[in-house]
């Protein structure tokens, strides 16, 4: 994986442009800090203005993708709203384009739910389970994992 | 001054097109502790579950994660002027590809009297070619846009430019 290295520079009139390199065949979060500090360091030096911040990004290789859906439409949003019972905590992720779910097929469905027993058999909720222990909220805590619901956020 | 991603998750985003060529994302966090190896093994199971969800095509991802400053910084120099950048083009192991970096508000320092040719004979700036052509930490040498080893240098010389982006 090819990952952009990229630094935050401000001057003292707090304007701040990027300074961008890119490295490959690295295999730890801790080894591309350590060329980003590398990096900060012979940039810095250069410069009269501050480096405060960056980032490390790259493109997710990702399957082709097959023939979309006539009925796609990502203003819809699926809401995955996890909850954990003790500490009480939530976490939350939105799914545009919500399909493969057994909503009701008549009549307005918007907020209507479908806990992970109504989707008993479903295989969405192996792949919810899969991901769920994997994955953290914004605030980098663990994701709740005890139950969620899935609820259609508009339609 | 170490830039470090403390408290702050890895994002996963992945974009999704609709039938009518829409686009909208789906961000997922990972922990800042994860090793790239479960990354890729992680982000598999995040794709299936956005593709078992979604009749939306999957057709852009991108992984990122912030750094920030771990010590408060003193204001920038008076001089400082991020428009001013110091320029480096680079020659890459295969013919024809090239890389460039411009670092904001070069000091004036390393630019040689009456030109605006960057000082080869500037440490900093001989350790910033270092870094650049060679492996000094150890890590691996950068590369280009394309993914081509940076080799050597072409020329360094200061601009100013204003942009309307970073």
């Amino acid at each position: 994986m090819r990952w952009e290295v990229t630094l935050w520079f401000e001057d003292r009139d707090r304007n701040q442009r990027r300074c961008t390199t890119r490295i490959g065949g690295l295999s730890t979060v801790a080894d591309l800090v350590a060329f980003a500090n590398g990096f900060a360091g012979v940039t810095q030096a250069l410069s009269n203005a501050r480096v405060v911040g960056g980032s490390l990004s790259t493109k997710v290789p990702l399957n082709v993708p097959g023939a979309v859906s006539p009925e796609s439409d990502v203003q819809r949003k699926l809401l995955l709203l996890a909850r954990q019972n003790s500490p009480e905590t939530f976490g939350s992720l939105i799914i545009p384009s919500p399909a493969n779910l057994p909503w009701p097929t008549e009549g307005d469905y918007a907020g209507y739910r479908l806990t992970k027993s109504d989707l008993a058999g479903n295989p969405v909720v192996n792949l919810i389970d899969a991901v769920l222990p994997i994955i953290v909220r914004p605030d980098n805590l663990p994701f709740p994992t005890e139950d969620w619901v899935l609820a259609l956020l508009s339609d | 001054m170490p830039l470090e991603t403390a408290g702050r998750p890895v994002r996963v985003a992945l974009s999704l097109e609709d039938r009518d060529r829409n686009k909208s994302n789906a961000t997922i966090g990972l922990p800042s502790t994860v090793s790239i190896v479960d990354l890729i093994t992680n982000l598999a199971a995040i794709e299936a579950l956005v593709a078992g969800l979604s009749n939306a095509n999957i057709v852009d991802g991108t992984i990122s994660i912030d750094l920030r400053q771990s010590t408060a910084w003193a204001p920038a120099a008076e001089a400082s002027d991020v428009e001013r950048k110091g320029v480096f083009t680079f020659a890459t192991d295969n013919d024809g590809s090239f890389g460039k970096i411009e670092i904001p508000s070069v000091d004036n320092t390393h630019v040689m009297d009456g030109s605006n040719l960057l000082r080869l004979d500037s440490a900093p700036v001989a350790a910033f070619i270092a870094f650049m052509t060679g492996d000094t930490l150890g890590l691996g040498r950068p590369v280009n846009g394309p993914g081509h080893d940076i080799t050597r240098l072409l020329k360094a010389y200061k601009l100013h430019r204003g942009s309307s982006k970073g």
